[in-house]
């Protein structure tokens, strides 16, 4: 008696972890696939594309601050330059770089932010210049919540799947809407 | 075996040699001996700073130039400039006087290179200079695999009188004296302290002397109003040389 008990438990025990292995597959490929489409409720808009440069524009939509997600939809590693109007040494350049199929957030308040894309070469320090639209997918979350405790111009995830990218964003105290 | 010995030894001063000649210092204490401008003393027993420089603007620009007002011990490098007498802080500026500001706005910069911090005011004239201590690369309490500060354009949003204290840290009790501190970035702030050894030291936030941190704190900081759109006054904290991040 006790034995057929334990043996129809060793066989529930088995379609269950059948099925708990069926799932996590089925989510697994789906992560994949949602790494490329944008985070829910991030947007295309706030950015423009011009002659091979990205320009973003966080006061265009919605709230000053905003939140930007980046992925490189390249299989290489991209550069980001910051370019600026003027030219100090003191000048603050919120340079970056985003690993092959990984998102980077980039929090700003600036009235504009625009990069020049590279990627590594050797014969040259900051890289060959590429086309960022080529190379970049970029939308907005426009309407941030921010604290008045972290505000500001900075990269908060460095490189991450899309889900690590918003776990880490929520995890910064930063809810995107 | 001693010879292999040896071997290490010799291998592993080198390395260490090569290692701590990246992180020597390029822009004061020591570095500026090289320059005719300046002379390098050695202190002696039972020296310090107030009996070595008993004019108190003259110590305040040797310790600026040294990036600390630490104790002093025998035997200890300090860099001196050969006409003190004559000289004022604007003259051993690591930071241009002028600078064109992008908005018309009033900003501190952190520079981690030069250890030190410079305040702009609307049109970019330089108001004042000194020396900081910002987060170092490994937490002395192990606290965090690393303790740098945090890089970017931030605005100051709370500031604080001379009894302000950290919540956090030591880790556990919190207490250590933030005297005089503005927040700019979650928990990171800059704010007095008795601690400026000349290298970085901190936990993230930036050190800087008591008496600097006082008089941004009384006369330069504005917290949000609507005077200022509600922007705080901005502070840039400048990622190190190679560093992006």
């Amino acid at each position: 008696m006790n034995t057929n008990i334990s043996y129809r438990f060793s066989w529930y025990k088995v379609v269950l972890a059948f099925m708990v292995l069926s799932l996590s597959n089925i989510a697994f490929a789906g992560d994949d696939e949602n790494d490329v489409r944008n985070p829910l409720g991030c947007l295309d808009v706030g950015y423009e594309f011009e002659l091979k440069t990205l320009s973003l524009f966080p006061k265009e939509a919605g709230t000053r601050n905003s939140l930007y997600f980046i992925r490189n939809k390249s299989n290489q590693r991209v550069n980001l330059y910051q370019m600026r109007q003027g030219d100090s040494s003191l000048s603050m350049f919120l340079n970056h770089d985003i690993h092959p199929n990984r998102w980077a957030v980039l929090s700003t308040c600036e009235q504009e932010v625009k990069y020049i894309c590279t990627v590594d070469d050797r014969k040259s320090k900051y890289g060959k210049i590429v086309d960022c639209a080529d190379n970049l997918q970029v939308c907005e979350f426009a309407r941030v919540r921010f604290g008045l405790n972290n505000r500001g111009n900075h990269w908060i995830v460095n490189s991450n799947t899309r889900n690590g990218a918003v776990r880490e964003v929520v995890r910064y105290g930063i809810i995107p809407q | 075996m001693n010879r292999y010995q040896c071997v290490l030894a010799v291998t592993l001063a080198a390395f260490f040699s090569i290692a701590s000649a990246g992180d020597d210092p390029v822009y004061f204490g020591k570095a500026l001996c090289k320059y005719p401008q300046y002379e390098c003393v050695r202190v002696g027993r039972s020296q310090s700073w107030k009996k070595m420089f008993p004019d108190e603007q003259q110590r305040d620009l040797v310790q600026r130039l040294n990036r600390t007002y630490n104790y002093l011990w025998a035997g200890k490098t300090i860099v001196v400039p050969k006409n003190l007498d004559k000289i004022t802080w604007k003259d051993v500026s690591p930071f241009p006087l002028k600078i064109t500001p992008q908005e018309k706005t009033k900003q501190v910069i952190i520079d981690q290179d030069k250890l030190a911090f410079a305040a702009y005011d609307e049109d970019g004239n330089l108001v004042k200079w000194g020396p900081v201590s910002s987060g170092s690369d490994r937490c002395s309490d192990n606290s965090s695999p690393t303790c740098r500060t945090k890089t970017g354009i931030f605005r100051v949003f709370s500031k604080e009188n001379q009894l302000c204290k950290s919540g956090v840290f030591p880790v556990g009790r919190g207490g250590a004296k933030m005297p005089y501190c503005m927040y700019f970035h979650k928990g990171l702030a800059m704010h007095g302290s008795n601690d400026i050894p000349g290298r970085r030291a901190s936990h993230g936030c930036i050190r800087m002397f008591t008496r600097d941190a006082k008089w941004l704190n009384h006369h330069f900081v504005e917290l949000s109003n609507e005077g200022n759109n509600y922007l705080g006054t901005k502070v840039i904290v400048r990622p190190l040389k190679g560093r992006e991040n």
